[in-house]
């Protein structure tokens, strides 16, 4: 494959460099960064203009993260309302998520474009479904796919007759880093949400547990935080209690919190 | 007092995730770090491969680009490159019979891969 993809270079020229990292924008198998390197490497002989070939790749960057972006904004977030549906900490999970995106999620986009670029695609789409602010999410694009374009084409072209082992280290680098990042992601969520107190999502018990949030400021709140997490089941003691308590006057949790604490509709 | 359990007991797949993405990145790191440490090992001059164009080759061995063209006997075509693989199949050649042309050129090239 490899083989080919060069070769197709001298002749499909910066249409083919465009084309890559338009398609690799859009999360497709497509080799953009050997493809970049190469380029550098065969505008440094010659063979390819240098700006032409920077523009070219700038190009296709810059329109496959808007791609990216509206297909991820026009069919991202029905798919991210089912996962929802079904996912641990449900409709609210998916919902703490967008407003993260929407606060923070500018800044992500900077280093997705050039230092974690293998996450690139990934958070073009993310920030289409949880709705990221259109200009934000241009402007950070713009500012850090430069980096991304000048970065392999300007190591193909610098060490233009190493580009194979040039792709390798790039190419496990950036790799090293994105699955880092991934890592960093994963073990806030693991740690964070696994806190005691914290939002401990789909536990064995996690069916029958009231949300957190149902009782603020009620009573159960003090005993529910009391038992350790994960004693499976509910204790007919705290049943009956819950039943005394579920009479009026009612207390300020939502009814459906409050009818599942009783076991069913209060009488 | 409550004991908090550790997370991973009641999210079994996250906590595998982020132990796959933790190998993943150490593994790719010391594969990043390898590469590295094995670029002083490798030769000067790439070997020649029929994705190459008679420029690209003129650059990586430093040899003089009209110099090649003349070895190869094709004339430059500025803004429209061809590979030694078209260059070969035009001239009824082998890659492996155009890479010796270039050899030729320069018989001791620093450090060169030894032709296979």
């Amino acid at each position: 494959l490899t083989e080919a993809v060069l070769s197709a270079i001298p002749v499909w020229r910066l249409w083919l460099v465009g084309a890559a990292t338009f398609l690799s924008c859009l999360a497709l198998p497509v080799p953009a960064s050997l493809v970049m390197l190469a380029a550098g490497a065969f505008a440094a002989a010659g063979d390819l203009p240098l700006p032409g070939t920077l523009a070219a790749a700038l190009a296709g960057a810059l329109s496959g993260d808007q791609a990216g972006y509206w297909i991820g904004r026009r069919w991202g977030g029905e798919l991210l309302a089912r996962v929802g549906r079904s996912a641990a900490g449900g409709p609210e999970a998916i919902a703490r998520a967008r407003q993260l995106l929407r606060t923070r999620g500018g800044t992500g986009v900077f280093p997705s474009r050039w230092l974690v670029s293998p996450l690139g695609p990934w958070v073009n789409l993310a920030a289409g479904a949880g709705r990221l602010e259109w200009s934000r999410f241009a402007l950070w694009g713009a500012a850090g796919e430069p980096l991304w374009v000048g970065l392999y084409i300007g190591a193909g072209f610098a060490f233009a007759a190493r580009v194979g082992e040039v792709g390798a280290i790039l190419g496990n680098l950036s790799g090293a880093l994105a699955a880092a990042a991934l890592a960093t992601g994963l073990g806030w969520m693991l740690f964070r949400r696994g806190r005691p107190g914290g939002r401990s999502g789909r536990g064995p018990d996690a069916g029958s547990r009231p949300p957190a949030a149902a009782s603020d400021g009620w009573p159960v709140a003090k005993r529910g935080s009391a038992r350790a997490p994960g004693v499976p089941g509910r204790s007919p003691p705290r049943r009956r209690w819950q039943a005394r308590h579920t009479g009026p006057p009612a207390p300020p949790a939502p009814r459906a919190a409050a009818a599942a604490l009783s076991g069913g509709a209060p009488s | 007092v409550a004991v908090p359990e550790p997370p991973w007991r009641h999210r079994p797949l996250l906590t595998l995730a982020f132990l796959a993405a933790l190998a993943l990145a150490a593994g790719l790191g010391v594969r990043a770090v390898l590469h590295l440490a094995a670029w002083r090992r490798m030769p000067e001059v790439p070997a020649i491969e029929g994705w190459m164009t008679p420029g690209y080759v003129a650059r990586a061995w430093g040899i003089d680009r009209a110099e090649m063209a003349r070895a190869l006997g094709v004339t430059p075509t500025p803004g429209h490159p061809r590979t030694l693989a078209q260059i070969a199949a035009e001239k009824e050649t082998t890659v492996e019979a155009l890479a010796a042309a270039i050899r030729a050129l320069r018989p001791d090239p620093p450090g060169a891969e030894p032709a296979p």
